[in-house]
């Protein structure tokens, strides 16, 4: 009785062996087809790493605004002393103004952008035509300097000479710093002749308004436009040799 | 006893050689549903040892258990917990529970055999 309930058992559970020694066998292949395309292990490493990255990268515009102050002082301290030193320290102002090294206030305006509430709504249409892109914010950005804007900045980042705004994928870059929507675009200048250079029949609000974007314009009396943190590096440019 | 090991290693070289695979989102379901199978498995193997094992619960119990297992995995991602832990700890620790049972099993008989 004993050995003839062994012979039935053996048979059987060989051939749920086999079928789970076959499932087994294509799971394990499976896994490493997995593994060779990417591994959750990798993907965890690089997102500790770029969270360090980012933690030193803040730690260090930290250090840079406190050596930026310390300098500021040693300036002023040396101001008091000299009248040569002032004359240079006057013109290196005036180059820091010009170059958007130092913060500004004014009187000015403010063009709020954000993405159109259509685009959630209406299909069949391209999507992206109804959120604002790095385009949008140029031409913005370009009639309010034609239109005499002393110093602009776009979410807090000065818009200087080598500043690019660039679309980078659901977000905009600029000065190499991500910006995502709202986007403020903050110029000092006369408000009303800012103003006056957007809304006209046929400028820059007229084309995006068919869009739904949102834009809002503010006129104020007093904006801080903050300072440009980055650095310009120069490889490539040397300067002339006077002739 | 050695049949069933003999189909494992066959099944496994099978399952290598054939050309399909699992598809990606599967391979956790199927991961645990594997063990769930081992333990169903071995636990028939002990069964047989000690003379009370039925087909239908060793059949049914393979299936059921996956399904289960399988079952279990799937509430813990809706529910965003963790469930697939205790699937793996319950199958996990029976599975040596039943290895230690086999191999006891075994040195004593082997002991009884060297007495005669």
């Amino acid at each position: 009785m004993a050995l003839k309930k062994i012979f039935k058992g053996i048979p059987c559970v060989t051939t749920v062996c086999l079928l789970l020694g076959i499932i087994i066998g294509i799971q394990a292949k499976t896994v490493k087809l997995q593994n060779s395309v990417y591994s959750i292990n990798r993907v965890n490493e690089l997102s500790s790493q770029l969270t360090s990255l980012q933690n030193e990268n803040a730690g260090l515009k930290d250090k840079l605004s406190e050596s930026q102050s310390k300098v500021e002082e040693y300036e002023t301290i040396m101001a008091e002393g000299d009248s040569s030193v002032k004359t240079v320290l006057k013109s290196l102002d005036q180059f820091k103004m010009e170059s958007g090294r130092i913060a500004v206030s004014g009187r000015g305006i403010t063009v709020t952008l954000n993405d159109s509430k259509k685009a959630m709504t209406s299909g069949g249409v391209d999507q992206s035509a109804f959120l604002v892109h790095a385009e949008d914010i140029l031409s913005i950005v370009n009639e309010l300097f034609s239109a005499g804007a002393e110093a602009i900045s776009i979410n807090g980042q000065r818009f200087i000479a080598t500043s690019s705004v660039r679309c980078a994928g659901s977000v905009v870059n600029v000065n190499g710093v991500k910006i995502a929507a709202p986007f403020v675009i903050s110029a000092i200048g006369d408000p009303e002749i800012l103003e006056a250079a957007l809304i006209f029949p046929g400028g820059v609000v007229d084309s995006l308004s068919p869009w739904g974007i949102q834009l809002e314009i503010k006129k104020l009396e007093n904006i801080d436009i903050p300072a440009y943190s980055g650095g310009i590096e120069f490889k490539e440019a040397k300067k002339q040799e006077a002739q | 006893m050695k049949y069933p090991i003999i189909g494992i290693i066959a099944g496994v070289i099978i399952g290598f050689a054939c050309p399909f695979t699992f598809p990606a989102w599967a391979s956790p379901y199927v991961a645990v549903a594997i063990l769930a199978c081992a333990d169903t498995v071995v636990g028939g193997i002990v069964a047989i040892l000690e003379r009370k094992f039925n087909r239908k619960i060793f059949i049914s119990g393979f299936f059921v258990n996956a399904f289960l297992a399988v079952g279990i995995v799937w509430l813990g991602e809706q529910l965003n917990i963790e469930l697939v832990i205790a699937a793996i700890v319950v199958f996990g620790s029976r599975l040596f529970q039943n290895f230690a049972y086999i191999r006891r099993f075994l040195l004593n008989k082997n002991e009884k055999e060297d007495n005669i």
